[in-house]
């Protein structure tokens, strides 16, 4: 009916006659008030029942679902109506929500969904609406509203949501606490790994990549082997590659990526908050600062540039989701937006599920709707897109030092004023040529000015495309910008952006706040409230969260195995004295992420040896959640990658910078540099090589624990492709050229320090020795090469012992 | 993790399933319940009527009016001025514009028993229209491409969400080790991995993409090399096995997740040798060539990947999509509608092909072949030129074989061809649909995801019983 005016009228006509009608058949029943109410009795049996049961009950009923929070089975249900409220207000059809939904007039509310009604039916549903809406139908219980309400309540009382103990431990290590509940499981501890597997281990843990043969063999020798190994830790919590490792890590917990899927758009600036994060870790800045700069970073102060510069470019984390930037309803694009940070806020700093309250109550955690809008609110207040039929992103310039500063806004103000002569000469150009001698200006009708006109113009245009490349290498940064003044927004019924409710103050989780010390000072959007409400030590549980998520990064899994999501829907922890003691001491050393990791390697929990379990501890805790055996550790998928090269010696470790080579989509980019693979450009639609086959996380979404296949794509993956080939092959020469004998054994026995920091025993020697005589010619180049890059593809290369 | 060793290599026997998955249940955990027997992970609630969806993809969006949705008034009204709810602008502007109709340049004629209309842009599919069940209520969400593409594959315009094929895989796994469950015939469309991709679904269940390596030739990629003869090869991969055995027995501890990627090894070899039969379509007769249209220049691309899609169909494959359409040419008439006439030649006599070999090998009894665009076109000019924009408010899709109605059309379109106006079939519907027919409940086919069950049709969805046989 909406399709186009003149059905419009058809149809109002039709209506009219249809009410026509009943006026007629009310008069044949005639008058009085009891045969009125045989007249609706009838009606209401004849048509209003048959047409409720059939058209609406199916999914508007306590018998099978009730879509929209609507019940249609009794008056009482049509008059508590659902989320978008009354369905029908007896006596006006105009007010009521039913009619209009069965009339098709709104494009968002069509009911029902699959095809309109017949004209007929719909008119006497208005009718019967008009009329009073006469309901004989037996009211049945009101459902029970204050449940939600309730379990909300106890909810509350979840362990998560309760305050850090702070004080009164009983252990002051790590040790201390698994032991104590080893012991009362009366499961005995595996002992330590041994050395070589220990230092393997932490190189990998706390750099990412494996340690040199050389390494190996000083701590295989070592007289004091634990305060060596004390130092080392410190040592690689010194060097450049820890906060790469630690970079890549927190990058997955925030969706990192440098493009997004559709038209494959380039974030040409993302790499800068990669930059912060490893520097932030390599600084081991404290992590509450780190929170409060990503997501109100613009809103901090500083008066030193190089901290300005970090503030700033954190706040990248609020715009680097997958966006669907050409989303053609700018508002409910906008909304999405908000959703997707609020999605990642939660479960990166608070291990919270807020995006299930989008469109109703938590249905599990203590998030009522009113509180996803009091925080959406929140980040409505920024701006995040400039709008168009692809809207764009937000990137600003970056502070400069004064003369830096000065020399970028005078080339602007030039381009600006040569963009401005050039459209005045070029409009000049177009317009026709007066008669001769007509014109204020350059007498366009004489060929010789026209054709210098031409030519002026093509130089300014050449000047203007020199200028704006200039203007164009001003450092720039991917963000979001504070808007004032900043506006509470209303609840979105069932996160219809076209339905909306009541507004809501702006705010936090309500369940968390204590209103007095979180309120919002007016004037401010609340995002900096937010970054410290988050970020303070008083909420328990952003130190948790963080807490839990290091020690998952080190030891494999979290004492809380959701470690994105500590609601009631998530696990519980398995040493929760544990976790606060950790959660506490994080705060104590001043959110010091590398004081939770010393405290984390020096423990034996940490080091012991990845063993079997017997049948009666496989029964008590055979995922090992206990601690009580070593975690099989096995190399992601850049640390795969950053090994081949590390072993092929072609690893460079040259540090920060962009590697994006221009490009407009990042569809089909070829990767090819042989830096870490934290400094390839992650593009959405084009990963680097091997990532996208081991279990690198989707970049749609914060992932806090990545998957852990095996798959026989995997392995297609290293005997295959190209790019392992390649690193094969360049190991090989480097065997070849680093001995000065050509002798096989040398070869082998340097390829396995190499790859496995190990040198190979009898059977594996015999084995390739075997295999190049099998070749005939050991000389041949391509025996070697197929050597190593079986060694790759074997499962020591992969898995830690 | 370290229990039994025979009975943990039987699970990892017997769970296999999806693209070489080996170890699901030792490694995925508690995320699964217990594999089922038929080799998936949840197995069907209800007796399936198909067993795999072939989904022909018309990337670009197919205009019903020139096509399946015969509208004499549009002719007869062309060049009228009217007021439409264009999707575009009501997205932008909230508001209804004025619209010139523009009438279809192709002739429409009844075909077969049941007599549907079908333009002279599809001669070939219109043969099979009493084979066809045509749905001209479709409707869906996104009035761009990137956004309807999307909703298309995974049910949501903007949140990553694993795609439909996913889905299927995830529960029902592939009828063949060798072969991965979900493959996608050089896809091109925005939205890239994400049309196939697994989102949180564990990323097994992710479609493989198939791409052409030359003119004639398809390939899983890595799933060769060319730098090696196989004998050779087949030497590196011995040498392979041996260390990786030897490895394994230096350790003192059983690892079930370690005798899993030994046997990806095992797995992946095999494949390597079966997986490019499957791919080489030079086994085939000629007739069977000229029947997809190999030996014309023009249906020669569409034709070969038609024709592999039935061989992988034949092979246990549970979804493949067919891909047609890149940024460099689709069925995005925005102007100049004429080039309908291109696309269709490309792909109608392919189409053509694959049904009727389906047919004749029975292969349509229990596969669905799903013929549609992300949404349709508007009956009148994008800015009264020469050709139409985008319409997601009413289209035409239609579907054949896998226990859906036969020479059958439901819901219809507006007198102009513009929106659904009866029996409207939503894109949440139509997916709700296809698993039903797969033996799937769209609304317990869930996935926990960030605290809550996730699934394909979010909180909507109905099975369209009206077109089921």
């Amino acid at each position: 009916m909406s399709l186009f005016s003149r059905n419009v009228g058809h149809c109002a006509i039709l209506i009219l006659l249809i009410s026509l009608a009943f006026l007629d058949e009310a008069k044949l029943f005639g008058q009085s008030s009891a045969n009125i109410d045989i007249d609706k009795q009838n009606r209401f049996e004849k048509w209003v029942r048959p047409t409720l049961n059939q058209h609406c009950l199916p999914c508007h009923s306590r018998e099978t679902e009730s879509n929209g929070g609507l019940v249609l089975d009794s008056r009482y249900g049509w008059e508590k109506g659902g989320d978008s409220g009354r369905a029908i207000v007896p006596g006006s059809s105009e007010e009521s929500l039913l009619i209009k939904a069965i009339r098709f007039d709104h494009p968002k509310l069509q009911m029902p969904p699959d095809k309109k009604l017949p004209s007929d039916l719909v008119a006497l549903m208005e009718a019967w609406v008009n009329d009073g809406a006469f309901d004989p139908r037996e009211d049945r219980e009101p459902m029970d509203q204050t449940a939600s309400t309730l379990q909300q309540i106890s909810v509350k009382e979840y362990w998560s949501y309760q305050p850090l103990r702070t004080a009164n431990f009983t252990y002051a290590s790590i040790d201390g606490f698994v032991d104590q509940k080893l012991s009362e499981m009366e499961i005995h501890a595996a002992p330590l790994a041994q050395r070589r597997d220990q230092v393997r281990k932490l190189y990998l843990d706390l750099t990412g990549l494996p340690p040199s043969p050389e390494t190996i063999q000083t701590m295989l020798s070592s007289s004091d082997f634990e305060s060596d190994y004390h130092e080392l830790a410190q040592r690689l919590l010194g060097t450049p590659q820890y906060g790469e490792s630690m970079a890549r890590r927190w990058m997955d917990v925030v969706r990192y990526a440098e493009s997004v899927t559709l038209r494959g758009l380039v974030f040409k600036e993302a790499w800068r908050y990669r930059d912060y994060v490893i520097t932030a870790y390599n600084q081991d800045r404290s992590f509450d600062q780190m929170i409060r700069e990503q997501i109100a970073g613009d809103l901090l102060k500083s008066d030193d540039p190089n901290d300005r510069y970090l503030q700033l470019v954190a706040t990248t984390f609020m715009a680097m989701g997958d966006t669907n930037f050409e989303k053609q309803d700018k508002q409910q694009l906008e909304m999405d937006y908000v959703d997707e940070q609020l999605d990642v806020i939660g479960q990166a700093f608070l291990g919270q599920t807020i995006g299930c309250a989008r469109c109703h109550d938590h249905k599990f955690d203590p998030i009522p709707t009113r509180d996803y809008y009091a925080m959406a609110g929140i980040l409505k207040s920024a701006v995040a897109l400039r709008h168009s039929n692809v809207s764009n992103w937000i990137d600003l310039p970056l502070p400069l030092g004064l003369d830096e500063e000065k020399r970028f806004v005078d080339l602007e103000t030039q381009l600006k004023t040569l963009t401005k002569e050039l459209a005045t000469k070029k409009k000049q150009l177009a317009a026709k040529p007066k008669k001769e001698g007509e014109s204020d200006g350059p007498d366009l009708a004489k060929e010789k000015d026209l054709k210098q006109l031409a030519d002026e113009v093509k130089q300014m245009e050449s000047n203007q495309k020199k200028l704006q490349a200039q203007v164009d290498l001003r450092p720039r940064y991917l963000t979001i910008v504070e808007e004032s003044p900043p506006k509470d927004i209303p609840v979105h019924i069932r996160g219809d952006v076209h339905n909306l409710s009541e507004v809501v103050p702006r705010g936090f989780l309500s369940a968390l706040t204590d209103d007095q010390k979180t309120a919002i000072p007016t004037g401010a959007s609340g995002r900096l409230e937010m970054s410290k409400w988050i970020s303070a030590p008083e909420n328990p549980l952003t130190a948790r969260v963080y807490a839990n998520r290091v020690w998952s990064w080190m030891m494999g899994q979290g004492l809380v195995e959701s470690v994105n999501n500590f609601g009631t829907t998530g696990t519980t922890p398995s040493n929760p004295d544990l976790l606060d003691w950790l959660a506490t001491e994080l705060i104590r050393s001043g959110w010091s992420t590398k004081h939770l990791i010393r405290l984390i390697v020096h423990s034996d929990a940490y080091r012991r040896k990845v063993v079997a379990a017997d049948d009666r501890v496989l029964q008590i805790d055979p995922d090992n959640r206990f601690y009580w055996r070593g975690h099989q550790r096995r190399l992601t998928a850049e640390e795969l990658r950053d090994a081949m090269l590390q072993a092929s010696g072609e690893l460079d470790l040259a540090m920060g910078g962009s590697l994006m080579v221009e490009t407009k989509s990042d569809v089909n980019y070829k990767h090819s540099s042989q830096r870490r693979s934290v400094y390839h450009p992650l593009f959405r639609n084009s990963l680097p090589e091997l990532l996208g086959s081991f279990d690198f996380p989707s970049t749609g979404m914060s992932v806090g624990q990545r998957s852990r296949s095996t798959v026989s794509t995997q392995a297609l993956v290293l005997m295959n492709s190209d790019w392992v080939r390649a690193r094969a092959k360049a190991m090989a020469s480097r065997l070849r050229s680093e001995s000065e004998t050509q002798d096989p054994t040398i070869w082998i026995e340097r390829a396995f320090q190499l790859c496995f920091q190990r040198p190979p025993n009898l059977v594996e020697l015999e084995t390739c020795l075997e295999f190049f005589q099998s070749n005939l010619d050991s000389t041949n180049p391509h025996s070697l090469e197929k050597l190593t890059h079986s060694l790759f593809a074997s499962i020591d290369f992969r898995y830690l012992e | 993790m370290f229990d039994n060793l025979m009975s943990r290599r039987l699970i990892l026997r017997q769970s296999a399933c999806g693209f070489g998955a080996v170890a699901a249940n030792a490694l995925l955990g508690s995320t699964f319940a217990v594999p089922a027997a038929n080799g998936g992970l949840v197995g069907t609630h209800h007796a399936p009527k198909a067993k795999r969806i072939i989904f022909l993809f018309m990337f670009g969006g197919v205009s019903q009016v020139d096509s399946f949705d015969y509208k004499p008034a549009l002719n007869q009204r062309h060049g009228e001025l009217l007021t439409f709810n264009d999707a575009r602008q009501l997205a932008k502007t909230g508001k209804a514009t004025e619209q010139k109709l523009l009438a279809s340049p192709w002739k429409f004629k009844q075909y077969g028993q049941s007599g549907h209309w079908a333009s002279e842009l599809f001669p070939g599919t219109a043969e099979h229209i009493d084979d066809l069940c045509l749905l001209h209520g479709m409707h869906t969400e996104g009035v761009a491409h990137g956004p309807a593409t999307l909703f298309l594959h995974s049910g949501s315009t903007n949140m990553t969400r694993p795609s439909m094929g996913s889905w299927v895989n995830y529960a029902l796994g592939s009828e063949n080790e060798n072969l991965p469950g979900f493959v996608s015939i050089t896809p091109k469309a925005p939205g890239g991995p994400r049309n196939y991709g697994a989102a949180f679904l564990p990323p097994k269940f992710q479609g493989t993409r198939l791409v052409s390596t030359s003119a004639e030739q398809f390939a899983i990629e890595n799933l060769t090399r060319d730098d090696l003869p196989i004998s050779e090869v087949a030497k590196q991969v011995d040498v392979l096995k041996r260390l990786n055995r030897i490895q394994l027995d230096r350790r003192s501890t059983y690892d079930s997740e370690l005798e899993a990627a030994l046997e990806s090894y095992e797995l992946a070899w095999k494949m390597q040798r079966m997986a490019p039969e499957i791919l080489d379509l030079s086994t085939e007769t000629k007739a069977t060539l000229n029947m997809y249209g190999i030996d014309d220049p023009v249906t020669k691309d569409y034709g070969q990947k038609c024709l592999l899609a039935r061989r992988l169909c034949e092979s246990g494959v549970r979804f493949i999509e067919v891909n047609y359409g890149s940024d460099s040419g689709n069925w995005d008439q925005h102007s100049d509608l004429p080039k309908h006439a291109d696309h269709a030649k490309a792909v109608d006599r392919p189409i053509a092909g694959l049904l009727t070999d389906l047919k004749q090998r029975g292969l349509l009894d229990d596969t669905i072949v799903w013929w549609g665009g992300e949404f349709g076109r508007t009956p009148y000019s994008e800015g009264k030129g020469t050709g139409r924009d985008h319409n997601p408010g009413g289209f035409t899709v239609w579907l054949a074989g896998g226990g859906i109605k036969s020479g059958f059309a439901y819901g219809k379109t507006d007198e102009l061809g513009f929106a659904g106006i009866d029996e409207r079939v939503h894109m949440h519907d139509l997916h709700a649909t296809l698993l039903h027919q797969l033996g799937l409940d769209h609304k317990r086919l869930t996935y926990k995801h960030a605290g809550r069950d996730f699934r394909l049709t979010d909180v909507h969805g109905r099975v369209v019983q009206d077109i089921i046989a």
